[in-house]
């Protein structure tokens, strides 16, 4: 419906306080829940300006705005963070036979106050260097560090009860194949650290709403990995 | 320019019937919400209810589900010979593991951007030193100490190749082809395989590690170290791709990934001298072949213009 002043006024009237406030009543209601399209100029008009403006966390490195969040985390900017994974905290050791116990990866996690249901991309990639681990593994065993995306209700990361789809984990192995000291081909031509270096990259696409974490967890076979170089960054769209 | 810029009354000033009649009237105008009636305020998220970034998205699983190195696992033989047939990924027990987006497909408008990103776990399996057979591609000798004799080595650059089709004729998902930016295999010369330049969604996956390690001796290699080979075991290659029509809107009915080798790189020996893939049979056997447990592949439709 379009906008008609239920008074009109003439001169050498006299001039009601009602006739103005029921015009003012009118006008309110028209503006609040009658605009249509019709009334609007038929052409796009709203320019980037008018939208309101993102709040950005500089710590976080994340924009939250209209259409939804942006940004992104690296282990540079003002501190070096090295992160790892390590058997001892996913208390597994060689040739896991079961899927679960993960653990987060310090500080590769963002947190999401969702106004709507949204569709969220978490990009993350890593390189690591993984062990060597001098233990059974040279009995024939594997031993391997997975890493895969969780996502967790909550705002904390890491509190709330990880989900994770195993299949989508993607993993590199322990950097002592094959190699012994005592048995030859060793030493320069077969150096212990020939593998065990690898790259890992993914992207979770999934619809979230409310409160959540998104970040990264590793279930690890090796006694220790050192993630030295990762980076994450996040899309979600609400519309 | 708006016809709702009245100015406010102010204190003292005497006005006229018309001017309060015009003050309710510039609201009742076709088309007088605009632009300059914003002023400083905002549209947030409840006004853009009715427009959509995300069109469509989708998540399916690659291969077989778990991530444990065990069966059920699928299997890709090396190529022994011409015609190539190129190998989608799918189940142990055979089933394609693609993406299917219905009858009537994801329809890619101007201004649209389709974005795919998979990941998959595989091992890549060889027996012996297939790099040093007779006629191998990056084959070549080196002077050894003991002349005429030759140490055999490889520059390593054998790989496989994991690339994404698609089929953009019918629901129907008979006509796969590569997706724009990227071939499948053609012919070049007397081989079968990749002009680089059309590689835009493809992954090369290196099938082993070859080390070697000797002192050279005045420019001579000491005899036996033709290299030593190593397993990579198990690890997860990763691809994307992107694609945003430009002339005319482009139906994807499906999505899938497929794998094929094992190729050497290359380049012509005429022209622009382009850099290649190119099938080597010499090492195809079926000791050579590839692995794979699990994966995942994603893809987005959205507006982004």
């Amino acid at each position: 419906m379009s906008y008609t002043p239920p008074n009109v006024f003439a001169d050498g009237t006299p001039l009601l306080a009602a006739d103005v406030k029921e015009n003012d009543d009118a006008l309110r209601v028209y503006l609040h829940e009658g605009v249509v399209a019709g009334d609007l100029l038929n052409t796009a008009w709203v320019q980037t300006r008018h939208v309101q403006a993102p709040v950005i966390d500089a710590f976080s490195g994340v924009q939250h705005g209209v259409t939804g969040f942006q940004g992104s985390q690296w282990d540079g900017g003002a501190l070096v963070r090295c992160q790892f994974g390590s058997a001892f905290l996913t208390g597994k050791r060689y040739g896991a036979t079961v899927e679960d116990n993960w653990e987060v990866v310090p500080q590769t996690a963002f947190t999401l106050d969702l106004r709507r249901t949204a569709t969220v991309i978490f990009h993350w990639w890593m390189e690591s260097m993984n062990g060597p681990d001098n233990g059974p593994r040279s009995l024939g065993t594997d031993a391997y560090m997975w890493v895969t995306e969780y996502t967790a209700g909550g705002l904390l990361a890491g509190t709330g009860t990880k989900s994770v789809v195993p299949t989508y984990a993607e993993e590199v192995v322990n950097n002592h194949l094959g190699w012994t000291a005592n048995n030859p081909p060793a030493g320069p031509e077969t150096p212990y650290s020939i593998l065990g270096y690898g790259n890992m990259s993914g992207v979770k696409v999934f619809s979230g709403t409310n409160k959540l974490a998104v970040g990264l967890a590793h279930l690890s076979t090796i006694d220790r990995s050192a993630i030295i170089n990762w980076g994450i960054a996040l899309e979600v769209y609400y519309l | 320019m708006s016809r709702i810029i009245r100015a406010p009354v102010d204190a003292g000033q005497v006005i006229t019937a018309a001017d309060l009649n015009n003050t309710y009237n510039d609201y009742n105008q076709p088309g007088a919400l605009q632009a300059d009636n914003t002023r400083d305020q905002a549209f947030d998220l409840p006004h853009f209810q009715n427009v959509v970034i995300v069109k469509n998205s989708q998540v399916n699983v690659l291969g077989n589900t778990g991530m444990l190195h065990t069966a059920p696992v699928t299997t890709v033989a090396s190529e022994l010979a011409a015609p190539i047939v190129v190998h989608p990924v799918q189940t142990s027990t055979g089933t394609e593991t693609r993406m299917t987006f219905g009858a009537n497909g994801w329809v890619l408008a101007l201004g649209d951007c389709l974005r795919v990103w998979w990941n998959l776990s595989l091992k890549c399996y060889y027996a012996g030193s297939p790099w040093n057979n007779a006629s191998a591609l990056g084959r070549y000798n080196i002077p050894d100490t003991t002349p005429p004799g030759n140490v055999v080595i490889s520059d390593g650059f054998h790989c496989w190749l994991a690339y994404l089709q698609w089929d953009t004729t019918s629901a129907a998902l008979t006509n796969w082809v590569a997706v724009q930016g990227q071939s499948d295999p053609t012919t070049i010369g007397a081989y079968e395989g990749f002009y680089t330049q059309y590689l835009n969604a493809g992954t090369v996956i290196s099938p082993w590690t070859i080390s070697s390690f000797a002192f050279a001796d005045n420019g001579a290699m000491p005899a036996g170290n033709n290299g030593k080979g190593f397993n990579h075991e198990w690890f997860a290659p990763y691809g994307m791709f992107v694609f945003a029509p430009t002339i005319a809107p482009v139906t994807v009915y499906g999505i899938r990934l497929v794998i094929t080798g094992i190729l050497h790189s290359g380049h012509l020996v005429g022209g622009n001298q382009e850099n290649v893939l190119l099938y080597d049979y010499n090492v195809g056997d079926p000791t050579q072949y590839l692995e794979y447990k699990g994966g995942r592949i994603s893809a987005v439709h959205q507006r982004v213009a």
